[in-house]
């Protein structure tokens, strides 16, 4: 059964009245009667998504703009299937390098004629494409005795959605003076020997439409700040650390975000009395960024981007694609018993703070609610598109992607809500007296993962330290990597803090050389974990600059 | 006086603005204190550093089919850091021989981005520079001794650099000229919809670009030059596709250095018209077998032509190196073409005959004055494209040492000027060609009009060919008809084809380019007048196996 939505946030911006949006049916509608090659059928599901960002971008270092940029980039993508929903072109990847959607540029001024132009040529190019890929997937099937099959695509109620639209307004100019501030913070450290700060501010308006009268406009303004800091510890050993502030809105760039830029640049100087350690194994305290990306890396990513693309290069696929690992565990226990997990993407704000996850309708055009995922540590539910699998014949809404990256399921905005918490002093006290059962000297708490795409789920600790039980003195430790750290760790949590923690990322896709979503998690601020082993890393020193730093040694 | 005293006299002398001030302040400062303190910091000394920024200040736009498709300005400055440890008959940037990893011959350096303004910033920025590439320096100079021990003697043993007999000081920038940027959109607007009245035409762009650089050089040497350069491009092209999956397209592009040397929307309008007709011939076009026999080829094509069989094979570093064929390295005093052809290298020249000429420059980027380079006189080799590498007979620059931001410097073209003294009208060429097509008893010749570029195989390890991408060219017969025709390219070997150059026009055309090599990018010109071959051979182009687009485009057929 098909339902009609319609939500209109402004009739302002009625879809009437935006050209993209008409060029974009009216295309549609043209191909999908007329666009058919001898031999073959015209494509039944033809959808474009147009990302349109008007943005602005600064670089600055050491208090300085290296570089600075405003433009505009209007994008198209296409979705166009041959076949039909039993069996189609899409989801098969005859080249796992390549897997990317079609897409153009489209001209930035809202012209009818030239905005057709390009969809008619990406549209063309698409439709070839996807006929050569429907027959290579056909012989794909052929060859594999495959005993679930799926639909390709669910039905979905036919949405129309229009929110309110925008412009850009403000350059970064306006901002230059504070951001100048937040580099020049670096020149408090003469320990850090580099680092960097990039803004981004966009009004990103999103258009969509689909041949089966779907269509939809959101429109929303990003502001993104970056710091990147590079420091060689007193060993040699070089780590670069990074943080990234995203808002919806300017009234996050005040003295507050100074204050936070300040304290992450002073704990990567701290840094710089770093041990090495040889070995550790006892329990662990993960805090704010560490506790966050711990969630992330182990469930969050792991119950996302389910299905993977077909491929008859199978034993290659898990070098290009992160594989989920945790699908096939609903209904069973996959974390600590005391911790619930919903996503709710409608929320806007936690706390006062901003969630960068939020959304209402996702890019298939499906509205977005709230979905449990994990209840008393059991898996409920994994995230869903439109692609049926063997856990679900419809979407939960969280399909989502970019111009060079398909729609994949993933997060939106994580609730982490733990039944077992503790004030952090007394949390910190709980680890104290593990490591003192374990006859350890020492607790390691972790600070901050790094966020390679690696064969290891969790990444390696960037910043760390071990704290001394009966002194509180605090050591950190150069580079080092966990051992043996996998999904077991969900379920070896044995407390969490009773306060909570935002943090604003970007998801990053499947692919190795994929896009990313904007998502949030809000997860306890610290957790302890009863035993994590961490080794030394293999990495070698480096060689101390030969000239001191100009600056700091006037 | 020392390097750092003789600067800030300059800096005097000429009065910077306040980037300029901390970008040469930043650089000079740094490069004293890196020189003091890395030149014995190993037992291997380093005894040359060099750097240089590019500060670039460019806006462009495009436009399709009537709308504006892209607009941006941009304003950033790249610094790169040369460094040589060793000494000048031996260093560091010596060819690593017989290495099979890519890297170990690598023509890349790092860049930094710099901030433009504030002094601090931009030297903490050098500092980490300099530290980077000292250390890849010096890793790479053991390298080298290893290398030099490990493999056979060399031929050339001229060395590795040629230093200074005197420190160069040069300052010339240009300012930033006020564009009506409504008025430029506006003509690139009523070209760009002329597109809509072709349906063959799949894709179609106008453009307009402004760009205004400097660069900044200093090194241990003393010298220190600023050159700034100002240049605009208008250019457009438009493509299509056979029904046998034959991708075709016209170009067209116009270089100028001032905004009042812009064509006016008639003239291009005209050429764009022209361009049209040209893609719908191609489109109708037969493919041509494989061709050997006599051809013109026309002015403006020629010039690539020369650039891209002879320059390339001309550039002093080619002639060294170990890998590379070497094809003119020991041919120097021996007649490689006809005598009635001069040819020579002059980067000093703003135009030629009224022309401007992109390939112009002072200083180049080793700090060393251009100069005139002779390399053929009445059909004899004379020289090379030198930089401060010496050849074995050859131990001075003639000032063509270039590059890009983030590559090591070699020698390449600026404005290479082909001169004969055998010319004729372009009329009495085309029958000079038609009485050769008799004389060789073939059905037709061949007009080459366009060529896109072309590549040329150089070293050792690919056979040392020459191919030539032809965009636009047409069959003629003995009774004078032309026809166009497609889907050929032009192929050889340059000591088997320059002696079947018969006569020349007098119609001499300007080519005005980018040229990308090992050394990156660079702007280049070449000059040529048309010129009649006895024979030249012709092979069939790789295409697309793609169909043309099933429907007719959306604003055709409404």
């Amino acid at each position: 059964m098909k339902f009609l939505l319609v939500i209109i946030l402004n009739i302002s911006f009625l879809n009437a009245n935006d050209v993209y949006l008409k060029a974009m049916k009216d295309e549609i509608e043209r191909n999908t009667k007329n666009l058919v090659m001898e031999g073959f059928s015209a494509p039944y599901f033809l959808a474009y998504t147009n990302y349109d960002n008007d943005y602005c971008e600064v670089s600055l270092s050491f208090g300085d703009v290296e570089y600075k940029t405003e433009d505009r980039m209007n994008v198209v993508k296409s979705e166009l299937r041959v076949g039909n929903r039993k069996f189609d072109s899409s989801n098969y990847a005859s080249d796992l390098n390549k897997y990317t959607p079609y897409y153009t540029y489209l001209p930035q001024e809202p012209d009818y004629d030239a905005i057709r132009q390009s969809l008619w040529y990406l549209t063309d190019e698409a439709y070839k494409n996807a006929i050569d890929l429907y027959s290579k997937k056909e012989g794909y099937r052929k060859n594999k005795d495959i005993k679930e099959i799926y639909d390709e695509i669910s039905d979905s109620p036919k949405v129309e959605y229009f929110q309110k639209g925008g412009r850009f307004k403000e350059s970064c100019s306006k901002y230059e003076k504070i951001l100048k501030e937040i580099s020049a913070l670096s020149k408090k450290y003469d320990k850090i020997k580099s680092s960097s700060v990039r803004f981004y501010h966009s009004y990103e308006t999103k258009r969509y439409a689909n041949s089966e009268n779907s269509s939809f406009i959101t429109s929303y303004p990003i502001y993104s700040l970056s710091i990147t800091a590079e420091i060689m510890d007193k060993n040699g050993f070089v780590k670069k650390t990074d943080k990234k502030f995203i808002f919806d809105s300017d009234r996050y760039i005040n003295e507050a975000l100074v204050k936070k830029a300040d304290s992450f640049l002073k704990e990567v100087s701290d840094t710089y009395n770093s041990e090495v350690l040889d070995y550790y194994l006892g329990p662990a305290v993960f805090e704010e960024d560490a506790a966050v990306e711990f969630f992330n890396n182990l469930f969050v990513r792991n119950i996302s981007f389910y299905p993977p693309v077909e491929t008859d290069k199978e034993e290659y696929l898990r070098y290009y694609y992160d594989v989920p690992k945790l699908v096939d565990r609903i209904g069973k226990r996959v974390i600590s018993g005391f911790i619930d997990i919903y996503d709710d993407p409608t929320v806007k704000e936690y706390d006062g703070e901003y969630l960068a996850g939020n959304y209402y309708i996702d890019d298939e055009g499906v509205m977005v609610k709230k979905l449990n995922l994990v209840e008393n540590g059991v898996l409920k539910n994994i995230y869903t598109s439109k692609r049926p699998n063997k856990y679900s014949s419809q979407s939960n809404g969280h399909s989502r992607g970019g111009y060079y990256m398909y729609n994949y399921p993933t997060s939106g905005n994580v609730f982490i809500n733990s039944k077992k918490t503790l004030r952090y002093e007394e949390l910190i006290s709980e680890a104290k007296k593990m490591a003192k059962e374990q006859n350890m000297a020492n607790i390691l708490v972790v600070r901050k993962l790094s966020s390679s795409y690696t064969e290891d789920v969790l990444g390696e600790p960037s910043v760390a330290y071990l704290l001394d039980i009966n002194t509180g003195e605090k050591k950190y430790i150069s580079d080092s990597k966990f051992e043996g750290m996998g999904l077991r760790s969900l379920r070896d949590i044995v407390y969490t803090e009773d306060k909570k923690y935002v943090y604003n990322f970007e998801q990053k896709g499947p692919f190795y050389n994929s896009q990313s979503v904007n998502s949030s998690i809000i997860a306890p601020k610290s957790i302890l974990i009863n035993e994590i082993e961490l080794i030394k890393s293999d990495k070698k020193p480096d060689k101390k600059p030969y000239v001191p730093h100009p600056y700091f040694n006037k | 006086m020392s390097l750092i005293t003789g600067f800030f006299v300059f800096l005097n002398i000429f009065g910077f603005c306040a980037s300029e001030d901390s970008i040469i302040k930043a650089m000079s400062d740094e490069l004293k204190v890196s020189y003091d303190k890395l030149k014995n910091a190993e037992p291997y000394p380093l005894y040359f550093i060099q750097y240089q920024t590019w500060v670039s200040d460019n806006y462009s736009v495009g436009l399709k089919l009537g709308a504006i498709t892209d607009e941006t300005d941009t304003h950033q400055a790249i610094l790169t850091c040369d460094m040589r440890i060793g000494s000048p008959e031996l260093d560091s940037t010596h060819e690593i021989k017989g290495s099979k990893n890519y890297y170990d011959n690598s023509y890349n350096l790092d860049i930094s981005i710099i901030p433009l303004n504030d002094y601090d910033a931009v030297r903490a920025n050098i500092w980490e520079l300099t530290d980077k590439t000292y250390k890849k320096t010096l890793d790479r100079y053991i390298k080298i001794i290893a290398n030099k021990k490990l493999t056979a003697e060399e031929e050339d043993k001229s060395g590795d650099f040629i230093p200074a007999l005197k420190p160069e000081v040069f300052y010339s920038t240009v300012s930033k000229e006020n564009m009506d940027r409504d008025y430029i959109k506006g003509l690139l607007k009523k070209v760009s919809e002329k597109a809509k009245k072709y349906d063959f035409i799949i894709n179609s762009g106008v453009s307009f670009s402004a760009l205004n650089n400097t660069r900044y050089i200093l090194n241990t040497e003393g010298s220190k030059i600023i050159e700034g350069k100002r240049k605009y491009l208008i250019d457009y092209y438009m493509t299509a596709r056979t029904d046998d999956g034959l991708d075709i397209s016209r170009y067209n592009s116009y270089s100028f250095e001032e905004i009042k040397e812009m064509p006016d929307e008639k003239k291009i309008s005209a050429d764009f018209e022209k361009s049209v007709s040209e893609l719908k011939n191609l489109l109708e076009a037969k493919n041509l077998e494989p061709y050997h026999g006599p051809a013109v080829i026309e002015n403006r094509a020629a010039a690539v032509f020369w650039h891209e069989i002879f320059g390339h094979r001309i550039e002093g570093h080619r002639q060294k190196s170990e890998k590379e064929g070497q094809t003119f390295a020991k041919k120097i005093g021996e007649k490689i073409m006809p005598d009635f052809i001069t040819i020579y290298d002059d980067p000093n020249l703003k135009y030629y005959k009224g022309k401007f000429l992109n390939g112009h420059y002072n200083y180049d980027d080793e700090a060393v004055k251009s100069e005139k380079a002779v390399l053929v006189e009445n059909g004899v080799l004379k020289g090379f494209l030198m930089q401060r590498v010496p050849l074995k007979g050859f131990d001075k620059s003639n000032g063509h040492g270039r590059r890009s931001a983030g590559y090591i410097t070699v020698s390449r073209q600026g404005n290479l000027i082909m001169e004969s003294s055998k010319t004729v009208s372009y009329d009495e060429l085309k029958k000079m060609l038609i009485d050769e097509i008799k004389k060789s008893k073939k059905e037709y010749g061949i007009i080459i009009k366009d060529i896109e570029g072309g590549y040329t195989y150089t070293t050792r390890d690919m056979p040392q060919s020459y191919t030539i991408l032809i965009k636009y060219a047409v069959k003629v017969y003995p009774d004078g008809k032309e026809e166009p025709i497609r889907g050929l390219n032009m192929i050889g070997t340059p000591l088997n084809t320059f002696p079947k150059i018969l006569a020349t026009g007098n119609d001499y055309d300007v080519f005005n380019g980018s040229c990308g090599a090992e050394s990156g990018w660079v702007d280049v010109s070449a000059v040529s007048p048309s010129l009649l071959f006895s024979e030249i051979e012709t092979q069939k182009v790789q295409k697309s196996s793609k169909k043309p687009p099933v429907l007719k485009p959306p604003y055709y057929k409404k």
